[in-house]
């Protein structure tokens, strides 16, 4: 018996040991790192060890709760329209073709294959003033002037963002639809639901765990945005990802940045108890 | 157990495994370090910089006059260059280039080496502004000898809006939705003093800063966007979403080869100024190096071919008398003009202007 025990404790060493240590070294300590600055305070370039709330202080000022304010509107506003634009995807995908579905996969996938920075430059050249979007509206005789709100603006960074984010919405939401049993259908049909009774009391309800995980993929990247923003950003496009940024790589005020990171951290924790709350399969236990 | 012997075998008698440990990890640590008994014959700096000052023609003739080669790495704000040497690059660099104003703050913060002032045989050549300019002496020590100086101020299309001499351009309701700004809180808010006509921007009190605070946020629905990088400052005037904006000279340049008639000036309510030299990285491990660099970017070869190649003005006033009197005169590089510019100097609260900036940005 004891034999038996040290070899289950050296076996679950080996399996769990490298991973504890993976998530040690790269995820806690850096958090509690972060953690620890954020009651710190800078003095001359130099991070004194004074404990202070002053920069959850400095966050709680109208300036910063705007700031957060406005970003999570534009990673919820950015979150429904990968919803929207992802979901007949995914659905098409997984349940309406089969010819295609390797390649439209790809399809998908293939965006990632690019750099998020090319693919943020390349919607300067399609939405700028002599840009695609607006040659063609002059081409057609829609406008007579460039329109300007394409391009360094709040319209810009949604886009592009649902642009660079909506395959991490798809394929969760895949996944789920694709492994859907097919008898749970049928037996809608027969029991005389149409087309859109089965999708809405049956497809719909069981899809909504891919739904949820899709909509995290999305809302926790765009809550983190700073190189869109910035590069397709306006006068007034700053979010929060930005000033975050601004805190480690210009200001050296490494406390305030930590502050602000772990502000964004709760605040997407509490978005994935909603999410995935809102995503549970109707019918099972909390 | 018989593992254990098995390793035994492979280590030299008498050495135990921690003896070992460290062995090995001193010789990976000795190949990973730059400058150890390698560095005698290499001779590469690791240069922290602003883009003008990596391009290849500087490259090229480092190589060809000093035998010197360096590897770039960019920074495009002052303060980033501060946070990021103060967040670890103390280690990666050998050399930086500060503006003025930043040279005192950065040597308390440790971050700069001393250089030794007989190393720099050019000196004499420079104007004498810049032989002794007190702003790169701290405590006595010198970190640095200015190879250039020039101005932030206004660059221009100049085929849309013909020529301006006025700030008030970027102000102006004419070019709405096509005037850009920086996005740094100490260099936009220094020029919205300067439009509001005060005096040493770098000191102004709470309700000064409040003053302009006001200004610039009533000028932003005349704004396209704020530039971070200058070269996304030069694609917005290049593609025409901006024909007027706060800007470096180095824009200038590459719009007209482009076949934009780009135009600059320092507008007549004024423009900021700056010096900038060639500091070692505390810790260095080629002190001498840097140093013989730092000489070399005050000969009159490094000048001559800096105002040639992209328009800005040397510190040497040899390199400037072998340019024709005509370049001196377009190029605007004769320091009979320095006393137009406003210099910056340390802000005493910067994280109240960074605030006071985001607040601007959010509004």
């Amino acid at each position: 018996m004891a034999a038996r025990k040290t070899r289950q404790i050296a076996a679950a060493t080996a399996f769990l040991g490298p991973p504890s240590l993976w998530i040690g070294a790269l995820f806690i300590l850096p958090m509690a790192t972060m953690a620890l600055l954020s009651f710190w305070r800078v003095v001359d370039y130099n991070i004194v060890a004074d404990w202070t709330l002053a920069n959850y202080e400095r966050l709680a000022r109208p300036l910063y709760l705007g700031i957060f304010w406005r970003t999570i509107k534009i990673a919820l506003l950015v979150t429904v329209i990968c919803a929207l634009v992802g979901y007949p995807v995914a659905y098409f995908l997984a349940r309406k073709t089969k010819r295609f579905q390797l390649i439209l996969l790809v399809l998908v996938i293939l965006p990632l294959w690019t750099s998020y920075l090319v693919r943020t430059y390349a919607w300067m050249l399609i939405l700028g003033t002599n840009g695609a979007v607006n040659q063609a509206l002059q081409g057609l005789g829609l406008t007579d002037t460039p329109v300007s709100w394409l391009l360094y603006s709040d319209f810009a960074v949604t886009l592009a963002l649902v642009h660079i984010y909506v395959p991490f919405f798809i394929l969760p939401l895949y996944a789920v639809l694709e492994k859907l049993d097919p008898r749970l259908l049928e037996a809608a049909k027969d029991l005389g639901g149409g087309r859109w009774r089965t999708f809405l009391h049956v497809t719909l309800p069981l899809s909504l765990p891919g739904v949820a995980t899709g909509c995290l993929f999305v809302f926790i990247p765009s809550m983190g945005a700073f190189v869109t923003p910035e590069l397709l950003g306006g006068a007034r496009s700053i979010m929060i990802g930005s000033v975050v940024a601004q805190q480690f790589g210009v200001a050296y005020d490494y406390p305030l940045g930590s502050a602000m990171s772990l502000t964004i951290l709760a605040i997407i924790l509490v978005a994935a108890t909603l999410f995935l709350r809102a995503g549970r399969p109707a019918g099972t236990a909390p | 157990m018989t593992e254990r012997l098995d390793l035994n075998v492979l280590l030299p008698a008498g050495m135990t495994r921690r003896q070992t440990m460290k062995a090995l990890a001193a010789t990976l640590g000795a190949s990973a370090l730059p400058g150890s008994a390698l560095a005698q014959a290499d001779r590469t700096l690791n240069y922290f910089t602003w883009s003008s000052w990596g391009e290849k023609p500087f490259a090229d003739l480092a190589k060809a006059k000093v035998n010197i080669e360096f590897r770039p790495t960019f920074f495009s704000s002052s303060d980033e260059m501060v946070a990021k040497l103060r967040g670890g690059g103390t280690k990666l660099y050998d050399m930086v280039v500060p503006a003025q104003h930043f040279v005192a703050l950065s040597v308390r913060a440790g971050l700069f080496e001393p250089l030794d002032p007989a190393k720099m045989t050019y000196r004499k050549d420079l104007f004498t502004e810049f032989q002794n300019d007190p702003n790169w002496t701290v405590d006595g020590k010198l970190y640095g000898v200015p190879f250039v100086w020039g101005a932030n101020a206004m660059a221009f299309n100049r085929g849309v809006t013909g020529d301006l001499d006025s700030m008030s351009a970027l102000f102006d309701k004419k070019w709405k939705g096509r005037i850009a700004l920086r996005d740094d809180a100490e260099d936009t808010l220094c020029m919205g003093a300067l439009m509001l006509g005060i005096k040493d921007p770098t000191n102004m009190d709470e309700k000064a800063l409040q003053e302009v605070k006001k200004l610039l946020i009533s000028q932003k629905p005349l704004l396209r966007a704020y530039w971070k990088n200058v070269a996304d400052l030069q694609t917005m005037l290049g593609s025409g979403e901006v024909v007027v904006a706060w800007s470096f000279l180095n824009v200038i340049e590459p719009l007209k080869k482009a076949g934009i008639d780009a135009g600059w000036v320092w507008p007549k309510e004024g423009a900021l100024g700056w010096s900038e030299a060639v500091s070692a990285v505390k810790g260095t491990k080629k002190l001498a190096l840097v140093e013989e660099f730092a000489n070399f970017t005050l000969s009159p070869e490094h000048g001559e071919m800096m105002a040639r190649y992209n328009n800005y003005a040397p510190a040497s006033k040899v390199s400037v008398d072998r340019l024709e009197p005509k370049l001196v005169a377009d190029l605007g590089i004769d320091p009979k003009t320095i006393n137009r510019l406003t210099f910056k100097g340390n802000l005493q609260n910067r994280a109240r202007w960074n605030d006071i900036w985001n607040e601007v940005k959010a509004a």
